[in-house]
């Protein structure tokens, strides 16, 4: 595809989307790799919503098989249910998803969830991003993106993210200890991550000046 | 590689289809495209909207559906 569109990369500017490491050695080298990572114990929580509202709100339509399976288990069952669950259709969602995807890319593999060689990929691969936003640091990170690569800066957004911080509170103890067990490499790559993005504030010159954008409610015509 | 490039002719299709943002208010300094990788409920939608105006002041563009990350 590449080959036959040599092109392709002098078309845009900026391309986004759902990719995982499959695609890396397609991107040119120069370009700017950029992602967010966020705390294990905040996005199961979300991916649980999410899959919730999908059979609530009546968009199940979209999902595949096992995925209707999912959400339909996520209705009937709590969320400390949904991460205890061993059910093969629900651990891609549970099991270290993040590392999964920077390691290995969109192919799941049951047998290496855990694998510590996976991780060390999903690292390696996020040290080489130029920039690695936190999702639980999201105006920091957005001053930081605009520090690096913008001309003016951003001065509101629309901010998508219901609770960015609230869902890391109040998260019971056993919800805290399953997380340690169900996602080791998450968090360890989650630390690696917020170690990425200190270093990149301590490096970049001009940072502390850039103005900080505000955040908006969404529009009554966007919810 | 066929398997890998089938994957990259999966995404790139789809990216066509979904995702085209021109350039327009990025630094002087970025020469090479802006590759954001959107690792699934971690706030990309925001940060994906962000780009878009970037690229295309008053412009949108559709975003990957999440629900084909397990259907490439």
């Amino acid at each position: 595809m590449i080959e036959a569109e040599p092109d392709f990369f002098r078309r845009y500017g900026i391309y986004s989307g759902h990719f995982s490491s499959d695609i890396m050695p397609l991107v040119p080298p120069g370009a700017s790799k950029l992602t967010f990572v966020r705390h294990p114990a905040a996005l199961l929580r979300s991916t649980y919503h999410l899959l919730r509202n999908f059979t609530v709100n009546g968009h199940d339509a979209n999902l595949d098989h096992d995925g209707k399976f999912a959400s339909k288990f996520c209705i009937a069952n709590t969320f400390e249910t949904f991460l205890e669950s061993s059910d093969p259709r629900l651990l891609p969602y549970t099991r270290n998803p993040q590392t999964r995807i920077l390691g290995f890319g969109n192919s799941y593999d049951p047998a290496r969830v855990h694998d510590p060689a996976l991780l060390a990929a999903a690292k390696e691969r996020l040290s080489g991003f130029q920039f690695v936003g936190i999702t639980e640091r999201y105006p920091e990170a957005l001053r930081l993106f605009q520090s690096h690569y913008l001309r003016t800066p951003i001065r509101r957004f629309y901010f998508r993210n219901a609770s960015p911080g609230s869902l890391l509170q109040g998260a019971s103890a056993h919800v805290q200890e399953l997380v340690v067990e169900i996602c080791a490499l998450d968090l360890d790559l989650y630390a690696h991550g917020c170690a990425l993005f200190d270093q990149c504030i301590a490096a970049s010159e001009g940072f502390h000046g850039v103005p900080a954008a505000k955040a908006s409610p969404l529009p009554r015509s966007k919810v | 590689m066929p398997v890998l490039r089938r994957i990259a002719e999966k995404y790139w299709e789809l990216h066509r289809r979904y995702i085209g943002l021109s350039s327009l208010q990025l630094a002087e300094r970025v020469r090479l495209p802006l590759v954001f990788f959107h690792i699934p409920r971690t706030g990309g939608i925001t940060f994906h909207e962000i780009l878009t105006r970037i690229a295309a002041p008053g412009g949108s563009a559709r975003h990957l559906p999440a629900t084909k990350r397990f259907a490439i």
